[in-house]
């Protein structure tokens, strides 16, 4: 008796103590808890808190309640909140993924349009290739019927100084820019080849002589209208950025204008305010970045009203905010010397003053990123 | 003189206990209402969202969670009015809102993917047309220099 009057309160404890251990072992985390918690701990999941802060904070929410739901072993509970946890983890995680995928797919747009210029070289490469053979086979055809003399070999001569002149001519695009000068010198120097085949050695060369001045002359002229071309298709194409990277802003409308692009953005202000709003600081903050990205560019400010009140009151306005907004752009790091601040009160509305909406539109700031001789 | 004052009074508490029974029934069945009408406002976005995102689903890429979606949608339906079943509703109307964010993120990440991998293949087409054509360009030069050596040798 006395004996398992001793053992009797060791076993008792020795019993609570695996009851302790059981729960403090608690309920086993479900696989969707498991996995949440691996993933949103991973570094990658800190771009996805960033990006999508609204998703991941309901997966947060309920990750939390899951674990509140495990420590006091509530199994349903517990498994719907991982669960749920878990789904919007994954909209937060798809959600980030497509926006990588639409910057990867920027970057293969950015390729594609390097190999199509590359493209474009080579076909042209490809094209002064066929012509340059096309005649140079026409010449040496006719020559090889021709006997070897002195005559004919300084009548050879002078045809392939034609020859070499209208090559280089090609390169400039001369028969595009100098069509007439340079089909003249083709058809010289194809009198030439015709000539020498003849037997008139003189004659050819004189042809020949004429076709390389004519090829020449025409390289003179296409010279700066090919550098013109190219200078305009370099600017268009700086043009077009400019305005895809201006489309992307929010609340912002981008148009190519005569002059450059203009942007458009309404509603910037407090019905008397000159102070931007600070929900349209973020707009001004992106079209301050693509100014800077764009730093040759000058950027004319216009401030509009609508039609309601008196006229010198609106033009003053107008021109306090066109002046705030290049202050703000300023403050941005835009260099001031290359802004310009208009006020135009209500003269140039872009929409009928006598709706609501109509006013809402002629409210409004126009930037013009100006390019220079567009 | 004073027992009728205390029947007065005693009526006046009963309607006083009277009404107070009435406005707590009032404002609880208004709650439920209240309850009710939320869940069947959510409901009817979930089965809007639903519809939206069944056509924008080109790609078949949420098939599974917007039939999940719409499963919970209709046992969350199946649950209004169950007073025992709040809790329940609830957590489905959760899981079916999730379920409705997860697919469309997957349907908006897929159309991504889309237009990546059509940009991709134009990418490769635009590559091997380049390599086709810088090839003819250095067959062409080098028939080209072969002949200017002619026409400088046939002198």
């Amino acid at each position: 008796m006395r004996i398992s009057r001793r053992h009797h309160p060791r076993k008792l404890g020795l019993g609570l103590l695996l009851v302790g251990v059981a729960a403090c072992a608690g309920v086993q985390k479900p696989a969707d808890m498991k996995t949440y918690e691996q993933e949103a701990g991973a570094d990658t999941a800190e771009i996805i808190r960033k990006r999508y802060p609204e998703l991941v904070k309901q997966a947060e929410t309920h990750h939390a309640k899951a674990v509140v739901a495990r420590d006091e072993k509530e199994t349903e509970l517990l498994k719907h909140h991982a669960t749920t946890s878990m789904l919007w983890w994954g909209a937060a995680t798809a959600r980030s993924h497509a926006d990588d995928l639409v910057a990867q797919r920027k970057r293969v747009t950015k390729k594609i349009a390097q190999t199509q210029k590359a493209l474009s070289d080579a076909k042209k490469q490809q094209k002064l290739a066929e012509s340059a053979i096309a005649r140079s086979e026409e010449v040496i055809a006719l020559q090889g019927k021709v006997a070897d003399s002195e005559g004919n070999n300084s009548a050879r001569d002078a045809i392939n100084g034609a020859l070499t002149a209208l090559k280089q001519a090609e390169r400039f695009d001369a028969a595009v820019h100098a069509k007439q000068k340079f089909a003249e010198a083709e058809s010289k120097l194809q009198s030439a080849t015709k000539a020498l085949g003849r037997g008139k050695a003189k004659a050819a060369k004189s042809l020949a002589a004429e076709a390389e001045t004519a090829a020449l002359s025409a390289m003179a002229e296409a010279k700066p209208k090919y550098a013109r071309a190219q200078a305009d298709q370099e600017r268009t194409a700086s043009q077009r950025a400019l305005f895809e990277s201006l489309s992307k802003i929010d609340k912002v409308t981008a148009a190519i204008v005569e002059g450059g692009v203009m942007v458009t953005i309404v509603e910037s202000f407090d019905p008397t305010g000159v102070d931007i709003k600070a929900a349209m600081a973020p707009t001004y903050g992106r079209i301050a970045t693509a100014a800077k990205t764009y730093g040759s560019l000058a950027l004319v400010i216009e401030g509009h009203t609508d039609s309601k009140g008196k006229r010198h009151k609106n033009l003053q306005l107008s021109e306090a905010r066109a002046k705030s907004v290049m202050a703000h752009l300023a403050s941005k790091g835009v260099s001031p010397g290359r802004m310009t601040a208009l006020g135009k009160g209500s003269e140039e509305p872009v929409s009928n003053n006598k709706t609501r909406e109509g006013r809402a539109k002629n409210r409004r700031i126009e930037i013009l990123f100006a390019t220079p001789g567009m | 003189m004073r027992a009728p004052k205390i029947r007065t009074r005693s009526w006046t508490f009963s309607l006083a206990i009277i009404a107070l029974l009435g406005l707590v029934t009032a404002a609880s069945v208004s709650a439920k209402k209240k309850r009710g009408g939320e869940a069947d406002d959510k409901i009817q976005a979930l089965t809007v969202e639903l519809k939206e995102l069944d056509v924008a689903d080109e790609h078949h890429a949420a098939t599974s969670e917007i039939g999940q979606a719409e499963a919970l949608r209709d046992k969350a339906r199946s649950l209004i009015g169950e007073r025992k079943q709040r809790e329940l509703l609830e957590q489905t109307l959760e899981r079916a809102e999730a379920t409705v964010a997860l697919a469309s993120a997957k349907v908006v990440e897929a159309e991504k993917q889309a237009a990546l991998d059509a940009q991709e293949t134009q990418r490769d087409a635009t590559n091997k047309e380049l390599e086709a054509v810088r090839a003819a360009v250095a067959k062409l030069e080098k028939q080209q220099a072969t002949l200017e050596k002619k026409l400088r040798g046939s002198k």
